[in-house]
């Protein structure tokens, strides 16, 4: 028989989302936790997008909330009920943002790329697979399609271009403005169901929105000038012929945090680095403001730190509440029973997997544990689970959890003794010294101060729970330079570490000026 | 009405400046509600008129207003004095009388609105009255026939004392927000406006307005920006702090 401690050892209170995770459902679903919001939205992106050619573009939705408060959830629960209608979800991922509308390219492209499961038939299809034979039977042109595939049996280029043909042929017929705008979009598209090989990469490159010289793409179909900006008109413009889009922007805050806590250390200071973070969060301000302009049918919901939002507001020239609604704030738990939920949903399924039955589903957490919750986050409720759990492991017991208060004050950790740090930091300034740093012997003493720094700035910087991060010497480059980095994808790496970059170069720049 | 326009156009031919008295009038029972309001709190809010002197020495001279110099000290303990003003039961029967006499081209005349609203919004929620019993039905809907929130029952003494308190926290941060809702409000700004209430109170009516969803409470994210004073006007929940209220509805 499983002992009461194996039991209890085998649940998961694991908090974490990575953003990939929203394109399956979760193993663990609370209904009623951000419900409101929720529905909100999924009303709002039904009565707004049932016009296949809406008048007015529908204002984007924004969520905000602290960390831990389930954003990232709330986007997997959003793209389910998206999907379960029928409809379009895009991704949009600002990892190392370089260009705005580029990474919005690349964010329809990989969407487009992920499998859903077909609603009638629960075959999991791509959305671009969806995508083709949707359009095909709007245009009625799929008895057409498998003609040609007959016809053209082991000639996989002349059958491609034909099926573009006949797409962007029939597309014109009814929108013959359109087709003339979007028709390389449609043409890549098209191409990028092809088995060749260079018809593949060519129509991938293009809908990255790349440029080609016209000589060499004129073969595969393509006519005009590309640009991601064109492309994302384009993929936009073809979706909402067969159905409404949501285009979601999640995890955006580890940009506007670091380029916000590198200005302020730029403070003062040669700006150049400076100026390189801020226009990264003006471009994307401005951008999420244009994307409004440029998407057809389609809702924009953002989700992001209560503080980022406000700094994107700042930081666009246009009015924003033209293009999105005022936010939706996410609430913490509002009762006990939504702590229970949540618990039950983790202790259920590990309890049942081995048969082990508690003496009640959320065991050992007690009733007056989760009325002890209200207002905590829900992270903080899987957090404080999460060390009961350990606790018993360590000790090798398992007692009822009746609260979850530890006291009304602030834990340990929270406590932070600031008295005098001010005057601290007064007399070390005076008392540093920079002579030599800059020479060959000084060299070992500026690495060190560089590690120091650097892992600094790693405290500094507010990455999230999923997030490790290290600070290394750059074994490729000269001993002047080192890195912070996330060892898992994140926009946090690229941001520290182009941070870093810059940093050092400039360090290496005034190294050269010195020495001349 | 034609009482109203003709109190109005009296007050107005019987002195040239009567548009900064009005001002005056409504920016004194906006700040104050029921209270006094030192003419040093019409100025920081930019509510005081241009040469109030006159417009209180007129207000005062036809008994709408009372006026008197006090004694007080400021944040630095220095002693200083100056005039509190106080609307009396003439000054309230006009300003009922002329709800609409605010002059509304004057540079003040937006803070003292804001000053109004912000009464007006406490005075909706906490009746439960709901905005289309104020502005009348919609065109082409009926008129609600019940609130759209759901009435409490007939309140016990405590909650008669929360529902006074959520007033007071609901003014405090209209006030700190310039009158929005859904944006943040840090609990050390609202604390200073709440000096009179003991903070345990506070916290039980944050905690209670949290409860029933109309606010959340929030945790700073950027620990760069908690300030010792955030720190120590913080309320915890299991040991987490928040820093932030942010009132919703």
């Amino acid at each position: 028989m499983t002992s009461e401690l194996d039991a209890f050892r085998a649940t998961d209170f694991d908090w974490t989302r990575q953003l990939k995770s929203i394109w399956r459902d979760p193993p663990y679903n609370v209904p009623s936790l951000h419900q409101r919001s929720l529905d909100e939205i999924v009303d709002y992106f039904k009565t707004k997008t049932r016009d296949s050619d809406p008048l007015k573009e529908p204002l984007g939705q924004v969520i905000v909330g602290p960390a831990g408060y389930g954003k990232t959830h709330l986007i997997g629960e959003l793209r389910r009920r998206i999907w379960e209608m029928d409809g379009w979800f895009v991704l949009l991922d600002f990892i190392g943002i370089k260009d705005f509308w580029s990474s919005v390219a690349l964010g329809f492209l990989n969407s487009l790329q992920v499998r859903m499961p077909d609603p009638h038939t629960k075959e999991r299809h791509t959305q671009y697979d969806r995508l083709v034979l949707k359009l095909a039977d709007l245009l009625g042109i799929s008895r057409d399609l498998i003609g040609i595939a007959e016809r053209r049996s082991g000639q996989p280029q002349q059958m491609i271009a034909e099926m573009a043909s006949s797409f962007t042929r029939a597309l014109a017929r009814r929108f013959t403005t359109e087709t003339v705008t979007h028709r390389d979009v449609v043409t890549a598209l098209i191409l990028l169901i092809s088995d060749d090989l260079d018809y593949h990469s060519v129509a991938h490159g293009w809908l990255q929105g790349m440029n080609f010289d016209p000589a060499e793409v004129r073969p595969f179909g393509f006519r005009g000038e590309n640009s991601a900006l064109k492309v994302v008109q384009g993929l936009s413009w073809i979706m909402s012929l067969v159905g409404p889009t949501l285009i979601a922007i999640d995890q955006i805050d580890a940009i506007v945090t670091a380029s916000n806590s590198l200005a302020r250390m730029a403070n003062g200071g040669g700006n150049q680095e400076r100026e390189e973070a801020q226009s990264i969060v003006d471009a994307l301000a401005q951008g999420l403001m244009d994307l409004h302009d440029q998407k057809s049918r389609a809702v924009t919901v953002v989700s992001c730190l209560e503080a980022t939002w406000k700094v994107l507001q700042d930081k666009t020239s246009v009015a924003v509440a033209a293009r999105y609604y005022p936010p939706l704030n996410l609430r913490g738990l509002p009762n006990g029973d939504v702590a229970r939920g949540i618990i039950e949903a983790r202790t259920g399924p590990a309890y049942e997997a081995i048969g082990f039955r508690p003496p009640y589903p959320s065991w050992p957490f007690a009733e007056t544990a989760f009325q002890s919750a209200i207002g905590f986050s829900p992270r903080q409720l899987l957090r404080a689970c999460e060390e009961h759990r350990q606790r018993c492991v360590a000790s090798g017991k398992v007692p009822e959890l009746k609260t979850f208060d530890k006291t009304d004050g602030p834990s340990p950790r929270d406590r932070h003794e600031t008295g005098g740090l001010k005057e601290i930091y007064e007399d070390e300034l005076k008392a540093a010294t920079a002579t030599g740093l800059m020479d060959a012997e000084g060299e070992d003493e500026l690495r060190e101060l560089l590690d120091g720094t650097l892992r600094l700035l790693e405290k500094h910087f507010d990455l999230p729970d999923d997030l490790d991060s290290v600070v290394q010497r750059d074994p490729d480059q000269n001993a002047r330079h080192c890195m912070v980095g996330c060892p898992s994808p994140s926009a946090a790496r690229e941001t520290a570490s182009s941070t870093i970059a810059s940093a050092s170069s400039d360090i290496s720049k005034r190294e050269r000026s010195s020495r001349a | 009405m034609s009482g109203k326009r003709k109190a109005k156009e009296k007050l107005q031919r019987s002195d040239p400046r009567a548009g900064n008295e009005v001002l005056l009038l409504w920016a004194i029972l906006g700040e104050g509600g029921g209270n006094d309001v030192s003419r040093a709190a019409l100025n920081d809010k930019g509510m005081l008129p241009s040469d109030d002197k006159k417009a209180r020495d007129g207000l005062e001279a036809r008994g709408l207003i009372k006026a008197e110099k006090r004694k007080s000290r400021n944040e630095k303990g220095r002693s200083i004095s100056g005039y509190w003003m106080t609307v009396t039961k003439a000054g309230r029967a006009w300003a009922e009388e002329n709800l609409a006499a605010v002059p509304a081209k004057s540079q003040i005349a937006s803070p003292i609105l804001q000053a109004w609203l912000a009464r007006l919004s406490i005075f909706l929620h906490a009746r439960n009255i709901p905005m289309t019993e104020f502005l009348g039905p919609h065109r082409g809907t009926e008129l609600a026939t019940k609130p759209a929130v759901p009435s409490r029952p007939s309140p016990s003494p405590l909650a008669r004392d929360y529902d006074a308190l959520r007033a007071r926290i609901r003014h405090a941060y209209l006030e700190l927000t310039g009158g929005r809702l859904n944006t943040r409000a840090l609990l050390s700004n609202l604390r200073e406006r709440l000096k009179d209430i003991e903070r345990p109170a506070i916290d039980e009516a944050l905690k209670r307005m949290q409860s029933e969803e109309e606010a959340s409470l929030y945790q700073l994210d950027n620990q760069v920006e908690v300030t010792d004073a955030d720190r120590a006007a913080a309320i915890y929940f299991g040991g987490e702090p928040r820093h932030i209220l942010w009132i919703e509805r």
